[in-house]
């Protein structure tokens, strides 16, 4: 430590610290601060990231979509030409060209019911994955997860029924020697469907 | 057996071997050393943070040494400060900070947290400029920057 430091806000890791403790509105506050606040919060609001797939007048609206996760799935929809109904007025996902320069941050990614080519456009940069739950299975999960080995933690892969619906049932093969190389993996959340569509090929 | 801590300006403070070891600094410092009755020079601390540092030592001297864990999620315990310590942390900001810094330099891990937590319950709640307010911070954005900042993030806000 320096001796001329004189608050623990000019300490870059102090503010880390603190950081890590907020909230993410907070951050979002502490990141219009100043310029150099900027540099150091902007990071913390892609540390947990959620795609969705969903549309108010979907048939099959995925369970449990909080606010949050709504605002994250238009952005999926607007980037796939979906039309997304539910707040038409507000712009509500990150531009395409910041999701490319942000990525790397991704610690948690949630990728619910997307689509192949968005996912392998966006994500090939993301190399510290601590959680990863999707319900698309295609070798971009095959690679995010490759990419990843070293630091996941939870690997969760559903199959939703809208999924179903559209890519047919989730195979989830050749990957089994992957996850028994992640030296951090204590969750791994695979439903019956994936297990059992995995056992009969 | 008691250790003699000394100050930035000078003062000596006797404090039980125990209790000065809640410092990792201190404890390496008094491993490395070895027996000696010779104060410890504590140049980066005044008399004034340091007297606060030890009651905070003396109050938890006998808690188990923290073990890290990794599966904790800082977020979730943000505000789980104990009473006492939440009292303790009842100081103007200039001592609270200057309690962090010592903490920081002292490695003092339970106490360098309370203070993180404390600043962080500060900033919850409270907009970019109220932040600026409460530390005093200039807003070195030019308007328009400012204007594509809030626009290129909107869609992190939590409503």
């Amino acid at each position: 430590m320096p001796l001329s430091l004189q608050s623990p806000l000019e300490s870059v890791y102090l503010l880390l610290s603190i950081a890590a403790l907020l909230d993410k509105n907070s951050v979002l506050a502490c990141s219009r601060v100043c310029r150099s606040w900027h540099a150091l919060f902007e990071p913390f609001l892609w540390h947990q990231v959620s795609f969705f797939r969903y549309t108010s007048n979907s048939p099959h609206p995925l369970p449990q979509v909080s606010k949050r996760d709504r605002m994250a799935c238009s952005a999926l929809n607007s980037h796939t030409g979906t039309n997304d109904c539910n707040h038409p007025q507000r712009r509500q996902y990150p531009a395409l060209t910041q999701i490319q320069t942000s990525t790397h941050h991704i610690c948690q990614l949630r990728y619910l019911g997307g689509e192949r080519p968005f996912l392998q456009q966006l994500f090939p940069v993301c190399t510290q994955l601590r959680h990863l739950e999707v319900t698309v299975n295609s070798d971009d999960v095959k690679q995010l997860l490759l990419q990843n080995t070293a630091t996941l933690e939870t690997f969760i892969c559903r199959s939703d029924s809208l999924t179903r619906q559209t890519q047919g049932p989730v195979v989830l093969d050749k990957v089994f020697y992957l996850l028994a190389e992640m030296p951090h993996l204590r969750v791994l959340e695979l439903d019956s469907v994936i297990v059992s569509d995995y056992e009969g090929t | 057996m008691p250790v003699i801590l000394v100050s930035s300006d000078a003062q000596e403070f006797k404090v039980d071997k125990e209790v000065a070891e809640r410092s990792i600094l201190i404890k390496n410092m008094l491993e490395d050393v070895g027996e000696s009755d010779s104060p410890i020079p504590l140049p980066n601390v005044t008399a004034a943070v340091l007297t606060k540092v030890i009651e905070y030592c003396e109050h938890h001297r006998n808690d188990p040494v923290q073990v890290p864990d990794e599966t904790d999620d800082p977020r979730k315990r943000s505000n789980d400060i104990e009473e006492w310590d939440m009292k303790f942390m009842q100081v103007d900001q200039e001592m609270l900070f200057e309690i962090i810094l010592a903490a920081n330099y002292l490695d003092i891990k339970p106490l360098l947290d309370v203070g993180c937590k404390t600043v962080a319950n500060i900033i919850k709640g409270k907009t970019p400029e109220e932040i600026r307010k409460a530390f005093n911070i200039v807003n070195d954005f030019t308007p328009e920057e400012e204007a594509q900042i809030k626009k290129e993030n909107e869609w992190a806000e939590d409503r």
